[in-house]
């Protein structure tokens, strides 16, 4: 009976996901940290903002197709996420890229065919430069022109799982495919909390 | 990426890829001159400023990490290096 007891009382909590980042200060109000609002072109040219991502969970990255540094290695990781939710239309991916001169919506067209993707799943984001480099600053992603990086472009691999209120509840180093696996773990418990809250 | 798999149609495997290993194509040549023809990223740019010794050491490292453990000479390298400086 008491080893029964112990058990039931030493069984691990329900992991939660924490809201992450500095909170901000709103109309005088301190509010945590959330996804400042956004429109951008997709591969299809139709305009994807986080309001329409609001019904979804999505994870974020920043790349440019011409990057021959890490985006390769974290665009592979973003796949594997991909694949692996094919089927549940919670869950969206963005992609915006650092690069939009190139990286017109046809080419990021192409680019998504070339990964044999749904381009109704991942959405490969295409908008202006500098204003993409603060929303990759929001997503905890460094972005800077850069003459001495590959590509031209220095930046960081990080993929950020943001949930239906705009806020970032984990995220993991795209270049690393252990982290990635718990970043999978991470979407599995904010599902979860989902479907939890709309019982 | 670095176990040779490649990213679909981004960036061609090098592993079990038989137009790779069939002995059709020019290895040395292709690591120097790159290769176009191939939609998007699929091109592979031209590393000009390889020496004969470095292209051997790519070639060699292909063939033992990702084929048939092959040794090529140097002088083989060089060989095929010329066949395609002498084709332009």
């Amino acid at each position: 009976m008491v080893s029964c007891l112990l058990l039931v009382s030493c069984k691990e909590e329900e992991k939660t996901l924490p809201v992450l980042g500095n909170n901000k200060i709103v109309d005088g109000e301190e509010v945590p940290h959330f996804i400042p609002d956004f429109a951008y072109l997709s591969q299809d040219s139709a305009i994807i903002t986080n309001e329409f991502l609001k019904k979804h969970i999505y994870l974020a990255d920043c790349f440019f197709t011409h990057c021959p540094s890490i985006c390769p290695k974290v665009t592979k990781q973003m796949l594997r996420i991909h694949d692996e939710y094919k089927s549940n239309d919670k869950v969206k991916l963005v992609s915006f890229t650092l690069d939009p001169k190139r990286d017109t919506p046809d080419r990021l067209k192409m680019y998504g065919d070339n990964l044999d993707i749904d381009h109704d799943k991942w959405y490969m984001l295409h908008g202006d430069k500098e204003a993409t480099y603060d929303l990759c600053f929001e997503f905890f992603i460094s972005a800077m022109d850069d003459e001495l990086a590959p590509g031209g472009i220095n930046h960081s691999g990080q993929i950020v799982l943001v949930d239906q209120q705009n806020h970032i509840r984990a995220f993991a180093d795209g270049t690393d495919p252990e982290a990635v696996d718990d970043l999978l773990k991470d979407i599995k418990i904010l599902l979860k909390e989902i479907e939890e809250k709309s019982n | 990426m670095a176990d040779g798999t490649g990213l679909k149609k981004i960036y061609p495997s090098l592993k079990n890829n038989s137009k790779v290993w069939n002995g059709s194509l020019n290895l040395p040549c292709l690591i120097r001159e790159g290769h176009k023809g191939n939609i998007l990223s699929a091109d592979m740019p031209a590393f000009a400023k390889l020496t004969v010794a470095e292209i051997s050491n790519i070639v060699n490292f292909l063939h033992h990490s990702m084929n048939d453990q092959k040794t090529v000479s140097f002088s083989a390298i060089k060989s095929q290096l010329n066949e395609c400086e002498q084709r332009k």
